[in-house]
């Protein structure tokens, strides 16, 4: 779905992603996930809360719970090797190396019986080797770059000292720390205060760009994947039902779902007089999909087909949605 | 960090907090030993004391004081380990207690030491494998383990170890040499361990899979932790609240109530045996020495447990 | 619980195989006792029934003992002797332990409150075989010195558990309706608060009456147990002396009768435990060994 022009290094190619609940064969929670990451790149996966979008970016580091299972038609290539049933070795060769995770909690995602300063120490140590000197003085360097005023004191911090938005920031210096090719923001925002959130979000995109790293950045909010990413996709019940670069997906969303969720999203509004969007009817139970599109019970523009066939991927420019009603 | 003299304010502090405590446990061993007890000045007499004897020996005895004024007395008397004679053998009960609480400790440290990390370890495995077989033939080991009487263990190991194998003696201590006490102290060290698989494995177990499931884990394992910095810092190290407070808690109960029952099943001159001799003897002095230093050794662990939890848990340390 | 919440429970129970099992186990036990008690069988157990130290045979399945008593006998007579000790320390222990609880934790931070609490941390300081050995001590002798004590030491823990449920229930919506009803506190937590921490009533009694038959057999071992009577104990401290000569019979049988009962106790705990509260299994506190 690339242009021809530019052609990066991919990273990180999924295909046929599925999860199950182990033990029961029927009920899927991730239905044949396709995605692919280049180098440097930066795409938003959205979609509402059970959709399915932290769980793909769990099984990209082989983190599902122990209750779930990747389905047979699953494949995670990284730089062109096979993930799926790696053993635990494998995937921890790649963990905090390859690919670093932002978890979802800050305030509880830190040891919290050992200080910011050791945390960061460990990763710099363990996975860079500099010394204890030269971790120390990395570690400061990194926290001032995501503008914490007083890095040398919050070394020194245990986390339940901190507030959730500089326990983020210590996180985002371990996931930076580890020098990855690839960052999984999973939610990153979602604890914390409005203006936290943008500024956050802000140093993250632009140290990602500043170093070359790809960003998968999972959120619930259309709104700040337009403000940080090249490409957009959206998830709905365990399908990406539309995929785009973000201009596109903006200013024309194919797929009734997107337009919904973009409709929900206040600051892109233009016009101010129309009321804030919200979507009919509720995401389904996944052990009791509807037949056909899982939107179609919620969506205005629904055929009949939609409530019987499932909508195949329609392949347009550098662009693809799932649906047979598309918007113009 | 936190600086020397902090500690010292704080168990100081701990220790005052505790007052309540020690005037309960102390008040309800006097009750028991002393106020309620039965009344040795007969027993000390011998037959047809006359009138005379018995006032004089009850004043000395302090017996004819009112409650209140014999509570304090007591309480001095513990406080200035001022603990009298023994009235059997007439040796002072410091004494006593000097020459056996070493061997009572001898004969349960190693089990206790031995036992709870053996338990742990045991514990660590099956919450690693949460779910699977080896976690499921833990912890069926586990209860059988808890559902065995500790005398019947301590039995059971006696039969085969000692009267089938012959490899340990069956009764007594005599002990000078390293070779002699290894010998002596098997036996009951064994019955611990088995005793501490059955209620610390079960207990542990689910303290450590409440940490492994947390968030902080799942965390250290998406930055590549392996499973020994995993168990042994994120999640051993987050759980040693809970570890401390059981295993430190369990140290003045082991002490008495093991001690108790090993030594006088075994004839060892521990403390539990001088104790269980002054209950059926009805020596008083010594009774009330051993209850009333023990409620002093609870209070202690409550502290040093307080302590010992700041130390390791920073969220303990902000006041 | 009304009887419709506990047959439900019942049912849950008995669909898990464990749980079937340890419930049959139970009733197999409470069978032996109510036989015990009617004279169906082991009201003999004193009697000199055959030769001493016979193996066991057809007359004497479980053999004799050093006097000629038939092993199986007493064992089965000591059954009886475990419930008299476990039913009437299980229950009132856990009546005990619901009232003050409950007391203590309606009235959370008064002074019978504060007062209750220190109690309970007094009695938890004692260690137990110490404070039992002090009360046998001070009873001399009296036939209730062991149930007392177990009493006396078993009520904290489900005081403990139902003082912090109750002060979670007080404030409840309807509660505060209850109160300006016009009803008494007593009413209050004996109508609406208790019924309320029946799954904790439950398996803290299962509880007890595991920890009841255990202290029964130590005390007994030690000789300040059971009196004028036989019980597992009794029997396993006959058994210590006759390991020494070779005979282990009264030995084995005793505690083969205890450990099946405690174990199938202790898994019921667990099933109940699983049944009624799926979220706490092992929050429990297993202090007396």
């Amino acid at each position: 779905m690339r242009g021809p022009t530019a052609m990066p290094e991919t990273l990180l190619r999924v295909s046929g992603l599925t999860v199950r609940l182990r033990g029961n064969a029927e009920t899927a929670l991730v239905r044949g996930v396709d995605l692919e990451m280049s180098a440097g790149e930066m795409l938003g996966l959205a979609g509402e809360s059970g959709s399915g979008k932290t769980l793909t970016g769990l099984s990209m580091l082989g983190l599902l719970p122990p209750a779930l299972r990747l389905g047979g038609t699953s494949s995670i290539r990284w730089l062109g090797r096979e993930l799926v049933g790696s053993r635990e070795r494998e995937w921890r060769g790649l963990r905090g190396r390859d690919i670093a995770l932002i978890p979802q909690h800050p305030m509880t995602a830190l040891n919290p019986v050992s200080t910011v300063g050791r945390q960061l120490a460990h990763l710099l140590k363990t996975r860079r080797g500099l010394d204890r000197h030269s971790a120390r003085a990395e570690s400061i360097g990194l926290l001032r770059r995501l503008a914490i005023a007083e890095p040398e004191g919050l070394l020194g911090r245990y986390p339940h000292e901190l507030s959730g938005g500089t326990c983020q920031r210590a996180l985002i210096a371990m996931a930076l720390a580890c020098r990855p090719r690839l960052i999984i923001a999973d939610e990153i925002t979602s604890a914390l205060d409005v203006t936290t959130q943008a500024t956050i979000l802000e140093q993250l995109t632009l140290l990602c760009r500043e170093t070359g790293t790809a960003l998968l950045l999972i959120t619930h909010d259309l709104g700040l994947v337009a403000r940080s990413c090249d490409r957009a996709a959206v998830m709905y019940c365990g399908r990406i039902v539309e995929q785009a670069p973000v201009e596109d997906l903006y200013a024309r969303p194919r797929h009734p779902y997107t337009a919904a969720l973009l409709a929900a999203v206040p600051v892109l509004d233009r016009d101010v007089d129309r009321p804030l969007g919200t979507i009919e009817g509720q995401v389904p139970d996944p052990a009791a999909l509807p037949l056909g599109c899982a939107f179609a019970p919620r969506c205005a523009q629904a055929l009949a087909r939609c409530r019987t066939d499932d909508p195949g991927l329609s392949v347009e420019a550098d662009r693809g949605y799932r649906c047979f009603a598309p918007l113009e | 960090m936190t600086r020397a003299p902090d500690l010292l304010v704080f168990s100081l502090r701990k220790l005052a907090g505790a007052m309540p405590l020690i005037v309960g446990v102390t008040l309800i061993s006097f009750l028991l030993t002393v106020y309620f007890g039965p009344d040795p000045t007969h027993a000390l007499l011998g037959k047809n004391p006359t009138a005379a004897e018995v006032a004089q020996l009850s004043a000395e005895l302090g017996r004819d004081r009112s409650a209140p004024a014999q509570y304090l007395d007591y309480l001095r008397r513990l406080l200035t380990l001022d603990l009298g004679h023994s009235m059997v053998t007439g040796e002072p009960v410091r004494a006593m207690l000097a020459r056996t609480i070493p061997v009572s400790l001898l004969l349960l440290l190693p089990g206790f030491v031995l036992g709870t990390i053996l338990a742990l370890v045991m514990a660590a495995v099956a919450a690693w494998y949460r779910g699977g077989w080896v976690d499921r033939m833990i912890s069926g080991v586990s209860v059988v383990g808890m559902s065995l009487s500790f005398v019947v263990i301590l039995i059971g190991l006696q039969a085969v170890f000692g009267v089938w194998l012959g490899w340990f003696p069956v009764r007594g201590w005599n002990v000078t040499t390293l070779p002699q006490y290894l010998h002596h102290v098997a036996v009951p060290t064994l019955a611990f361990i088995v005793a501490s698989l059955g209620y610390n494995t079960r207990f542990f177990r689910a303290v450590l899979v409440a940490e492994l499931n947390s968030d902080q884990v799942r965390n250290a394992r998406a930055f590549g932790a392996g499973p020994v910095r995993l168990m042994l810092v994120h999640v051993i190290g987050n759980s040693l609240l809970p570890i401390l407070t059981r295993t430190l808690f369990s140290v003045p109960l082991l002490v008495l109530s093991g001690s108790l029952l090993i030594e006088s099943h075994f004839g060892i001159p521990g403390v539990g045996k001088i104790t269980f001799d002054a209950v059926m003897s009805g020596d008083q002095p010594v009774l009330m020495a051993v209850v009333g230093l023990s409620a002093v050794l609870f209070v202690i662990t409550v502290t040093v447990t307080d302590l010992l939890c700041r130390l390791v848990d920073p969220r303990l340390r902000q006041e | 619980m009304s009887t419709v919440a506990g047959r439900r429970v019942l049912a849950q129970l008995i669909r898990r195989p464990l749980g079937l099992l340890s419930l049959g186990v139970f009733a197999a036990y409470a069978l032996i006792a109510v036989g015990v008690w009617l004279g169906w069988w082991g009201s003999a157990w004193f009697e000199l029934a055959g030769p001493m130290w016979a193996p066991p045979s057809p007359e004497h399945w479980l053999g004799t003992n050093r006097l000629g008593q038939d092993i199986l006998m007493r064992a089965v007579a000591s059954t009886a002797t475990a419930f008299e000790i476990a039913v009437p320390v299980a229950l009132l222990s856990t009546l005990i332990g619901a009232l003050a609880g409950g007391a203590a934790g309606y009235f959370s931070h008064g002074w019978l409150d504060e007062f209750l609490l220190w109690l309970m941390g007094t009695l938890d300081a004692i260690p137990f075989y110490l404070l039992v050995v002090a009360l046998a001590f001070a009873l001399q002798g009296h036939a209730w010195t062991m149930h007392l004590a177990m009493i006396a030491v078993f009520w904290t823990t489900t005081a403990r558990l139902v003082r912090a449920e109750t002060q979670r229930i007080r404030e409840l919506p309807y509660i505060d309706a209850a109160r300006v009803s016009g009803l008494a506190p007593a009413q209050i937590i004996g109508r609406h608060i208790l019924p309320n921490t029946m799954a904790i009533l439950l398996v803290q009694g299962t509880l007890v009456f595991i920890a009841a038959i255990k202290v029964e057999v130590v005390l007994s071992f030690l000789g300040i147990g059971t009196q004028d009577s036989i019980s597992w104990g009794l029997m396993i401290a006959e058994g210590a002396q006759e390991i020494l000569i070779g005979q282990y019979w009264n030995f084995i049988a005793a505690s083969l009768f205890l450990f099946v009962l405690v174990m199938a106790f202790n898994l019921l705990a667990d099933q109940l435990q699983d049944v009624l509260d799926p979220r706490s299994l092992d929050a429990r506190a297993h202090r007396h060994a």
